[in-house]
This record gives C-alpha cells, structure tokens and sequence, in this order.
C-alpha cells in the first residue's frame, strides 16, 4: 500500500498530462481528452491526499 | 492617540511573536524544500488572466518567449542576490529587520497597507473565479471594459463565492494550506493540458513543425485587441521582473529565505518562476487565442480543458486568495482592538468579495501587480540601504531603535516623497519602479547621512 498510492496518484497525474497530446494526435476525439482528465483529476484528489496523510503518518 | 498606536503596535508584535527570534541553526532547511516552495506558489488563479493578456496586449511571439526568459531571470537574481543574502545574514523576517528601522508605527502601517493590498489581489482572485461558475451555468460575465457590474447574476455568484471562501479561510487555515499543496502539480498540468487540447484547433501539426508560425500568425501575432495598448519585449521582460516585486525587491521573502543554509538558495525561485511564469502564462496565451481572444478565464479554461479546466480556475482562485485573506485578518486583527480574529477575517473577507464585484480588478490586474509592487517596493530600498550602504559609510544601524523614533521621519518621507516621484515620472506604469527604487536608495542614504551631520 505504501507504494501503491504514491504510484497510483503520479499514474492518475501523468494520465491526465497525456489525454491532449493523445487527442492532439487523433486517438482520443476532444470530448473524451476532457472527459480522460476529469477522470484523471478527480483520481488524484483522491489519491493524493491519501498519500500525503500516510506520508505524514509514518514516523 | 500616541496610546492608541503603541497598543496597535503591541498587539501586532504579540501577533509575530513566534518569530521574534533569528531561525536557529537547527532549523534550516534544504535547499530542495525550497524548489518546491517555490514551485507550489507560482502556479495560480492569476496565471489564467496575465498570460492571456499578453495575448490581448498584441504581443508578437519573440517578444514573449525573450522577455519571459529574461525578465524571470532578472526575477531570480532579484531574489539570489537581493533578498536572500540579507535574509541568510539576519535570519529575521521582514517585519522584525524593519522595526528598528522604521520605527514600530511605521511598521504596523506597513503591515496593515501590505494586507489592505493583498485584499485586492483576494478581489481579483474570487472574480477569476466567479468566471469560470458564470461560464459553466451560461451566465453573463463582464465585457473586457468594464469597471462596475453589469448584471446581478454575477453580483450574486461573485458575493457568494468569496462568501464561501471566506467560511473556509475563517474554518481552517492549516487543512486548506495541505490542500493547496495537492492542487499545485494538478493545476501545472490542467495549463498544459489545456494549451496542448487545443493545439489542433489553431491548425498546429502534431509534429510541432508549424508551431511558431501558428505562434506568429494566430496566437501572439502583435496585433492588440481593440481598447488594448499594444506591449513590446520591455513591457513583458519588466512585467516578469516585477511581478513579484514585493517578495524579491520589497523583500517580503526574507521569510522564506531566513531558512536557508546559503543566500545560493534564490536560485531556487527558478523552479517556481520558469514553469509559473514562462510556461503558465504561455499555455494561458494559447489557449486564450483558441477562444478568440475572449477575456474570461472561466470560459478559456473550460471551452480548452473541459470541467477540470473550470474546477481548475476556481480551485486556482480559491487556494490563492484563501492564505491572503488569513494573512489580511492577522494583520488587520492588529489595529482592532481585542476583536477575535475570525471576526476581522470575516470582515476582510467580505470587503473583498465586494470587491470582487467590480470586474475592473480583474480586468486591469496587470496595472493593479504594478502598482502594488510600486507602492511596497521604497521599504525595500531602504532595507537594501541600512544593510549594505549606510553601514560602509559609517552611519549607525537601526536608526529608529537608537533614537526611539515610533516613525522613522527620514524613511517616511522618502516613502511618499518615492511614490509622488513615480507618479509624475513620464515613463509606462511597468517601467516607473526601476528609476523609482534607484531615487529612493539615493534619498534615503543622502537623508540619513545629513541627518547624522547635522546631529553632529
């Protein structure tokens, strides 16, 4: 778990950070590209903070 | 009166207590906690509108990319070699290296100006954000000329956002910061995000080929928008250097910087500048030429990233004005008499939201960073002075303390005196600060020096 969230929330990041150029490069049509990084984001809000509280926990 | 002053200036040491002291050895810090201070704070609500401006202003593309390297370079060396040595040498914060200076009054007025101001960036922020709830529920937002509000729905969505953020900045100050530090990552990447989705729409090849003559013909063209003066490569390198004129000349980061092991450590300030401010105003330009030239963040944000990009400029708003609406009510909690400070933040709070009401603070947000760096920028002078002229001319430091000034004479004068000079100086807003912070160091060293002569 302690690997798995950092891993989670930078894949959710880096996601969000491909959906244009995937768009740009005709994979994605431009409502999926918005829709992939409404997804993306709203997966590291969730993500991240947990993250950062386990982070904060550990001694 | 004299009563009054020395118990506001009472209050509002008891309020900086805890830094009273110079930071310990033990508590220095590293020098990469500083690259991602740095590159947390310069990614914000304000980056949606000043790059897009750009665009409005009639930038041509070479302007923008050399005056953004060089000006976020002069920014940088600014910070390495004007703040953080004085900083590293005292390892006080701004407010207690002044006070022996200026004397304790003038302090406290400097303290409760810097808030006063701050409050207006707040303004601008919520505005910034109240576009981008208007564009979502296809509500009217105000027309690029605009000083007074022009509909009750944007009073309405404007009032209650600051409102809210209000609530949240009087609720919880520590959670919401940890939360800002998540958005920060987020937020670079919606810019991009956002500039990149809308590379098709501008006609650029997926191979980058045709990139800068799309820049050139459709996106920093230098043809300004009509109302707009147009703005060359001084404009944007002065405006770089400037925009954050108060932290790095007005050295308000000697907060930040009493941590560091080595005045070295404003170099650091590059990891916040080169993505906030080259790469974040340059996404914000692109995308704000996608949308032909619409001044509404709210709307680029949301017709170039879709929703994420709109919860992007109200997050973006919402994590900037929420630390200066706090810092606004520590301040301000000084000079009101035993008021709690949920109270004075409360208040703050909704003077800014009825600020926010009136779109020209945003719209003129270029000239409001300015001025606001401008009227901060003479105390810096005159630190600068006291640190590193007046001691090597023989003339005795912390004037104020020695002779139990509440208000140092000397600095206030040249305080108005620098301000009333800028004013009449026939040069472009941007431009006005350099000359002025030159003519105040000169004064106020020539000042101190008479002063101790005919003492003598």
């Amino acid at each position: 778990m302690s690997r798995l969230l950092p891993a989670a929330s930078l894949a959710s990041l880096s996601a969000g950070l491909a959906s244009p150029f995937l768009h740009w490069h005709g994979v994605l049509s431009e409502d999926g590209f918005k829709q992939m990084l409404l997804v993306c984001s709203l997966a590291w809000f969730v993500l991240a903070p947990l993250w950062i509280a386990r982070r904060q926990r550990q001694p | 009166m004299a009563a009054e002053v020395t118990e506001i200036v009472s209050q509002m040491d008891r309020l900086y207590e805890y830094d009273r002291e110079p930071v310990a050895e033990s508590k220095l810090q590293s020098s990469g906690r500083f690259a991602g201070l740095f590159a947390g704070e310069h990614v914000a609500a304000t980056e949606f509108v000043i790059g897009a401006f750009f665009v409005l202003h009639g930038v041509r593309a070479a302007d923008l990319f050399l005056g953004l390297l060089m000006g976020n370079a002069l920014a940088v060396l600014s910070w390495t070699f004007v703040c953080a040595p004085i900083a590293v040498r005292t390892r006080l914060t701004l407010y207690w290296y002044l006070r022996p200076i200026l004397g304790p009054g003038l302090t406290a007025a400097y303290n409760v100006l810097n808030a006063l101001l701050f409050c207006v960036l707040a303004g601008a922020m919520i505005s910034v954000s109240s576009t981008a709830v208007c564009s979502v529920a296809g509500l009217a937002t105000p027309a690029p000329t605009d000083v007074w509000p022009a509909s009750l729905s944007w009073i309405v969505v404007t009032f209650t956002i600051g409102v809210l953020f209000t609530v949240l900045a009087i609720l919880g100050f520590e959670g919401l910061s940890r939360f800002a530090s998540v958005c920060s990552p987020w937020l670079f990447v919606i810019f991009v995000a956002g500039a990149v989705g809308v590379m098709p729409r501008l006609g650029v090849n997926p191979d980058f080929g045709n990139f800068w003559h799309v820049a050139e013909t459709r996106i920093w063209n230098g043809i300004p928008s009509p109302g707009q003066e147009p703005f060359g490569v001084w404009h944007i390198v002065f405006f770089a250097w400037f925009a954050n004129l108060a932290m790095h000349i007005g050295l308000s980061d000697m907060a930040l910087f009493r941590y560091a092991r080595s005045w070295k450590y404003g170099l650091w300030s590059a990891c916040g500048m080169y993505p906030g401010h080259m790469l974040a105003w340059i996404c914000s330009g692109i995308m704000m030429a996608a949308i032909n030239r619409e001044v509404n963040p709210g709307l680029m944000a949301y017709a170039c990233a879709g929703l994420a990009g709109a919860i992007a400029v109200m997050i973006a708003g919402w994590t900037t004005a929420n630390p200066t609406l706090y810092r606004a009510g520590l301040a301000l909690q000084s000079v009101t008499r035993n008021t709690p400070r949920w109270k004075v933040t409360a208040a703050a709070g909704l003077a800014t939201a009825a600020i926010a009401c009136f779109p020209v603070v945003f719209l003129k947000l270029l000239d409001y960073v300015a001025i606001y760096g401008l009227t901060l920028m003479p105390v810096g002078a005159i630190a600068f002075a006291e640190h590193w002229i007046l001691p090597r001319l023989g003339a005795e430091p912390e004037p104020a303390r020695r002779r139990g000034w509440m208000v140092n004479p000397l600095a206030l004068a040249v305080w108005a005196g620098t301000l009333l000079f800028c004013y009449w100086l026939p040069l472009h807003l941007f431009f006005k600060w350099l000359p002025g912070y030159l003519a105040a160091t000169a004064a106020y060293c020539g000042l101190r020096l008479l002063e101790r002569r005919t003492r003598a």
